[in-house]
């Protein structure tokens, strides 16, 4: 299949000043080197914890960045450089509330939007009721935006990404803050433009959303992609394994080190939590394991243990390290 | 007991004053907050200067270094309450257990010598560019007077501030507040001047008498006249801080009853 | 060709609309020119100014354009880049530039009406007589003046795009081109060393012509003279406008600062 997005070792640097007398200057790296491809049609991951470099990637690849070095095209063309033929083809919706005019009505910012896009009128005209139907807004699609909700609001951003009619869509965090149902909607939309034909890159750190959705995952933490395949290749990281999880009140770090060299156990991650905190051991057969492991745990005040089958977010937690909080 | 009332009034006071100009940075307070404000300075002086054929320009830069004072006393105490709706506060503030109005006040304090310190840059604009003389000016009477207006222009503020509590576009209030007190106070020109009807809004003003007094001050004179025209000055501050107090209650009393709370 | 006609032309009702939305709005092109034509209209009053009016007026109303000019065109930007929609806009294929000329143009057609507003106010609340010695040419003379202004704020605009501090930028340009042009008062009472700044700026020579074609023209050649520094001056700030724009777009991608503050 043919490549749509290709990057090759794309490195990104933001330098910030601090202080106002004397300017202290820091350099962050935000994309460390990284190297993917997209394919036409499919939808495609970005995976990743807070400031991993997602969005980084996504301003890079939709023209609103340059490459600190490094190669990024789309569609062949140079992010940096040939943007003038590539934007017409792309376009992007950053998730939240922003990017849209608040006090015009949905109908208002997608004509304003369809004019920037250079779309041809009689096509605008009959796009514009499209896009409000396919995202649930016609009967208030005269309204200000102000009064829309969150989740209508994101909805509109989609509906704005389309006028375009663009080959490639770039979603940073699409449904985020929306609600259980809303976001449903919302990845139903994505699923539906998938079957179109439209490629998509997805940004996202929702494991299910990424799971529910995408042909294939990068995972990327601190400017590094630290694996790339699909949703099942990445849970095989962790199928020979299942994961036990005890859920204790007290955690002692000393008995995680013993627990660590447990024979059969792989590797140990902690979600630490207000009331509780839960420990995963990976390993390959729980059973033989649990024994040995509550004994050693029962200091701590053992909640609940359970077994299961590991998950994409085992494989991500396996991989980005188990250091985040719930 | 006494002294940690203290200490937690001027911990409010300074918080809140960094909560609106902390996140601008130094730079974008002192263009905001100073130079633009003396360039308004500036331009009615020079105005003054070619429309009057005056060489002494001194009653324009006091009058116009007065008028400094509103960028605290009309945008920054406004700022403070509705600056709290905007950020999601302000229903915790009415919650609080404490007295709306001490919180209220001791956010002000740290505007109050803001404001003060801007007359004074004023002041030292017009002797430095203008040439201002201050031989022979009662300094400590001046000072009086600059802080009695800059309360007076605070109990104002306070006015506008309360009714931030229903108004959505406070901006447009606030900016109308200070031009209205540009055009009325007497700065550019005499209050008699005016039609009728507006002399009388002038002297229902803050900074009117205040202006009145600096500049009799400025040329060496102070009757028992300048003393009665401070305390009145001084009661229309009590007068505007009162009002606004009492606003203060009706307002939040009301949003109470009304379960409106979350439209703040 | 046509295509930039259409999107000057919808971004400037765009910007009418987003404008007029916002109660500051009418706070500047309403409340702020008559209150600032009071205030000039009672210190030019009683006093040996000739024709004050034309100063009074013309003075206002050239400084109130000035503001809304600059003020909106700086602020339009700060809020797109604070309501997320400057990178949307910057992304688009339609050039960044010709959207910002067309929200200048929008803010430029509201100014006039405050320049409206402040002939009227003035001529309803005082009934001061007023009279333009050579209207055709004052009309020409005006339109020219607004091309100059909108390349200035274009200037201005790309500024603004590029630097976070625009807050501080907008809020400091407005009276030093007021007191530099001389719109108020000759800008011959200015210290000397002003004089080279006044000279090239662009509202110094408008103002002149204006004022000389409200009070009758005597010396042709000196007229003329003057018309074409206008003119090249105005010529010169959209060369300079051209040029950051070209520079805008490689710019803020490499420094990363389109997004939220
Ligand atoms: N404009 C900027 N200036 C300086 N540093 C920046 C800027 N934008 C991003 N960064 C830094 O670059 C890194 C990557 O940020 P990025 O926004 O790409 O992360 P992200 O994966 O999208 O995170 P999140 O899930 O929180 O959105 C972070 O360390 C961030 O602090
Ligand atoms: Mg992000």
């Amino acid at each position: 299949m043919e490549n749509v997005v290709t990057v090759k070792n794309l490195v990104r640097e933001y330098i910030s000043t601090k202080g106002i007398i004397k300017k202290e200057k820091k350099i962050i790296r935000a994309l460390n080197g990284i190297t993917f491809d997209v394919k036409r049609g499919e939808v495609f991951g970005l995976l990743g914890p807070n400031g991993a470099g997602k969005t980084t990637t996504a301003k890079i690849l939709t023209t609103l960045l340059a490459p600190t070095s490094g190669e990024a095209k789309v569609f062949g063309y140079n992010v940096f450089g040939e943007e003038k033929k590539l934007r017409p083809l792309i376009n992007f919706i950053f998730g939240g509330e922003r990017g849209i005019y608040w006090r015009l009505s949905a109908r208002d910012n997608l004509i304003y939007f369809s004019d920037l896009y250079k779309v041809d009128n009689k096509i605008r005209d009959k796009r514009i009721p499209e896009l409000l139907e396919l995202v649930g807004l016609s009967d208030r699609a005269d309204e200000k935006v102000e009064t829309y909700s969150k989740g209508m609001k994101q909805r509109l951003q989609i509906a704005r990404g389309l006028v375009n009619d663009p080959d490639i869509i770039f979603l940073d965090e699409p449904t985020i803050g929306l609600d259980p149902i809303g976001a449903r909607e919302l990845r139903k939309i994505i699923s539906d433009l998938s079957s179109c034909g439209k490629t998509i890159l997805l940004t996202t750190h929702y494991m299910y959303e990424a799971d529910e959705l995408c042909d294939r995952i990068a995972i990327i933490d601190k400017g590094n992609i630290l694996a790339l395949d699909t949703p099942a290749n990445l849970k095989k990281l962790c199928t020979e394994t299942s994961v036990l999880e005890v859920s204790v009140q007290e955690l002692d770090n000393q008995l995680i080190e013993q627990i660590k060299r447990i024979e059969g156990v792989e590797d140990v991650s902690i979600l630490y939590g207000d009331q509780l905190h839960r420990i995963q051991i990976q390993c390959k057969n729980p059973s033989e394991i649990m024994q040995q492991a509550i004994t050693m745990l029962i200091s701590c005040k053992i909640l609940e243990v359970s077994t299961r089958a590991a998950t994409l977010e085992d494989a991500y937690i396996k991989l980005v390290g188990g250091k985040y909080e719930k | 007991m006494l002294f940690d009332i203290i200490k937690r009034f001027f911990r409010q006071s300074l918080l809140s004053f960094k909560a609106l100009f902390g996140e601008l940075d130094f730079k974008v307070y002192v263009f905001v907050q100073i130079i633009d404000p003396i360039l308004q300075l500036i331009f009615f002086c020079l105005l003054a200067k070619y429309v009057y054929k005056a060489d002494n320009i001194t009653p324009w830069v006091i009058g116009n270094s007065l008028l400094l004072c509103t960028k605290n006393t009309i945008f920054g105490i406004g700022f403070v309450l509705w600056g709290e709706r905007i950020f999601g506060t302000l229903k915790l503030l009415v919650a609080a257990p404490a007295n709306k109005f001490l919180v209220f006040v001791g956010r002000s304090f740290m505007h109050i010598i803001d404001a003060m310190i801007k007359v004074i840059i004023g002041l030292v604009t017009g002797y430095l560019l203008f040439g201002v003389s201050f031989a022979g000016v009662n300094l400590p009477i001046l000072g009086l007077n600059i802080l009695i207006a800059v309360f007076a222009a605070s109990g104002f503020g306070l006015l506008i501030c309360s009714m931030g509590l229903r108004i959505r576009d406070m901006n447009l209030i606030m900016n109308t507040a200070a031009t209205l007190l540009l055009a009325l106070s007497g700065a550019n020109f005499p209050v008699e001047k005016l039609p009728n009807i507006l002399q009388k809004i002038s002297y229902i003003l803050p900074l009117t008498r205040s202006i009145e007094i600096a500049n009799s001050i400025m040329h060496g004179v102070f009757t028992s006249n300048l003393y009665r025209l401070m305390l009145q000055e001084l009661f229309i501050g009590v007068i505007y801080l009162s009002i606004g107090y009492l606003m203060l209650q009706y307002m939040e009393n009301k949003a109470r009853k009304a379960a409106s709370l979350d439209i703040f | 060709m046509k295509n930039s006609l259409r999107t000057i032309w919808i971004s400037c009702i765009l910007q009418m609309k987003l404008s007029f939305m916002r109660p500051m709005f009418q706070y500047s092109i309403i409340i702020d020119p008559i209150v600032f034509a009071l205030i000039t209209y009672m210190m030019f009053k009683d006093t040996s100014v000739s024709n004050f009016i034309a100063y009074v007026v013309l003075g206002t109303g050239m400084s109130s354009i000035w503001n809304s000019i600059c003020f909106s065109s700086a602020g339009d930007i700060d809020r797109e880049r604070a309501g997320g929609t400057l990178e949307l806009i910057v992304s688009v294929p339609t050039n960044f530039k010709i959207i910002v000329f067309g929200k200048i143009l929008g803010n430029t057609i509201f100014g006039s009406i405050s320049l409206l507003i402040t002939f009227l106010f003035i001529k309803l609340a005082f009934n001061a007589p007023m009279s333009i010695a050579e209207p055709v040419v004052f009309v020409i003379i005006f339109i020219i003046t607004l091309i100059s202004y909108i390349a200035l704020a274009s200037i201005l605009a790309a500024l603004i795009t590029l630097s976070r501090n625009a807050v501080a930028l907008k809020n400091c340009i407005g009276y030093p081109v007021i007191i530099l042009s001389g719109m108020l008062f000759p800008m011959e009472i200015l210290p000397i060393w002003t004089r080279p700044v006044s000279f090239i700026l662009s509202p110094t020579w408008a103002v002149k012509l204006l004022r000389l074609s409200v009070n009758g023209i005597d010396d042709v050649n000196s007229f003329i003279f003057q018309l074409a520094i206008l003119v090249f001056l105005t010529g010169i700030y959209y060369l300079l406008s051209n040029t950051f724009y070209t520079i805008i777009d490689k710019s803020i991608r490499i420094k990363g600062s389109l997004g939220r503050m």
